[in-house]
């Protein structure tokens, strides 16, 4: 314990219980000054949470932070590690759906791009809005990295479409 | 019990009040960094086995005469099959594994690929292009990992500060 602590300690006391600060007192000559030479008029202040005195709350103040810190330390691998589990298969999904999307666009952009114009135009934007840092953008995902309601990402949904259309036009058997 | 005592209990009490507070506002925090690093691990893992699937999508609609072709894609198709999507270990060991295999089989489907449009002046279609796609859309592993670090280094620091 510091001897801010004590002294925060010693102050309390003197709100409270007089016989007690005397005795403390006379071993900490040092504290004693602290003691009277700070805020004298230490009135207990209302709190809205807990009713402590001003000094009660200082010191829950500094020790709940203490604790604070180290909870949040102790807990932060356990999380990182649930919540890249969480995330993971969702990435992967949009990941393979989006490669699926480019692959096919590749081969029927190398077979036919040079007749057909639109087909090398969208290859090319596709390429640039299939990006993972449009994919995983916060204009898609909410706050908690979830997907729209329907679970459905709405850059996906739009050159699925654009992708089968291609793929009817070339007779490509998957759907 | 003495008077002094029991401010020291005091003392234990807020601690430990703080550090279910930073647990609990942590277990929300940290698991989204998380969850934001696992959906970008996850896509980037998984780019490259879709483009081998979409790219077989293809193959097998043109008519390509070319049965050790044909049976080359069958087994990209059956290699894929067997690949989960979690993040489980045994997973990721067998994705590893997997991968080699279906990337050796992928670059013979392309050279075999590449030699019957040869009558057709094209730009090459090799494996290495397909790669380098699949890095243009899910970028650099390593470069994910160290800004992550970097975002996660502000955030606990800011909520440190915040406090």
């Amino acid at each position: 314990m510091s001897t801010d602590d004590l002294a925060l300690l010693l102050k309390n006391f003197l709100e409270t219980e007089h016989k007690v600060i005397y005795r403390v007192m006379a071993n900490q000559d040092d504290i004693l000054d602290d003691v009277w030479g700070s805020d004298s008029d230490s009135e207990m202040l209302s709190n809205e949470n807990a009713g402590y005195s001003r000094d009660l709350q200082k010191l829950r103040e500094q020790h709940n932070k203490r604790g604070y810190l180290d909870g949040i330390v102790s807990s932060k691998e356990t999380n990182l590690q649930q919540g890249f589990n969480a995330g993971f298969p969702t990435g992967a999904t949009i990941g393979f759906e989006i490669g699926r999307l480019l692959g096919r666009l590749q081969t029927l952009n190398y077979k036919y791009g040079q007749e057909n114009e639109q087909l090398k135009k969208d290859y090319s934007q596709a390429l640039n809005d299939l990006k993972i840092g449009n994919m995983l953008s916060k204009h898609v995902f909410d706050t908690d990295y979830q997907l729209p309601e329907d679970g459905k990402h709405p850059i996906l949904e739009e050159w699925k479409i654009k992708v089968s259309s291609y793929s009817a036009q070339y007779n490509i058997i998957r759907k | 019990m003495d008077e002094f005592d029991e401010l020291l209990n005091l003392e234990e009490e807020f601690y430990k009040e703080g550090y279910a507070e930073g647990q609990n506002e942590n277990l929300k925090n940290n698991f989204l960094e998380g969850k934001q690093f696992g959906l970008q691990v996850g896509f980037q893992r998984y780019v490259l086995l879709g483009q081998m699937i979409g790219i077989c999508d293809v193959l097998d609609s043109f008519d390509l005469n070319s049965s050790a072709l044909s049976k080359n894609v069958q087994s990209i198709r059956t290699l894929i099959s067997q690949v989960e999507m979690t993040n489980d270990d045994e997973n990721v060991e067998e994705l590893g594994k997997i991968m080699i295999k279906l990337k050796n089989r992928f670059r013979t489907i392309m050279i075999t690929f590449q030699r019957i449009m040869k009558k057709e002046k094209r730009e090459p279609f090799t494996f290495e292009v397909i790669e380098e796609i699949s890095r243009i859309v899910a970028g650099e592993v390593q470069g994910f990992v160290e800004d992550e670090d970097v975002t996660e280094a502000k955030t606990t620091q800011d909520q440190a500060q915040a406090w």
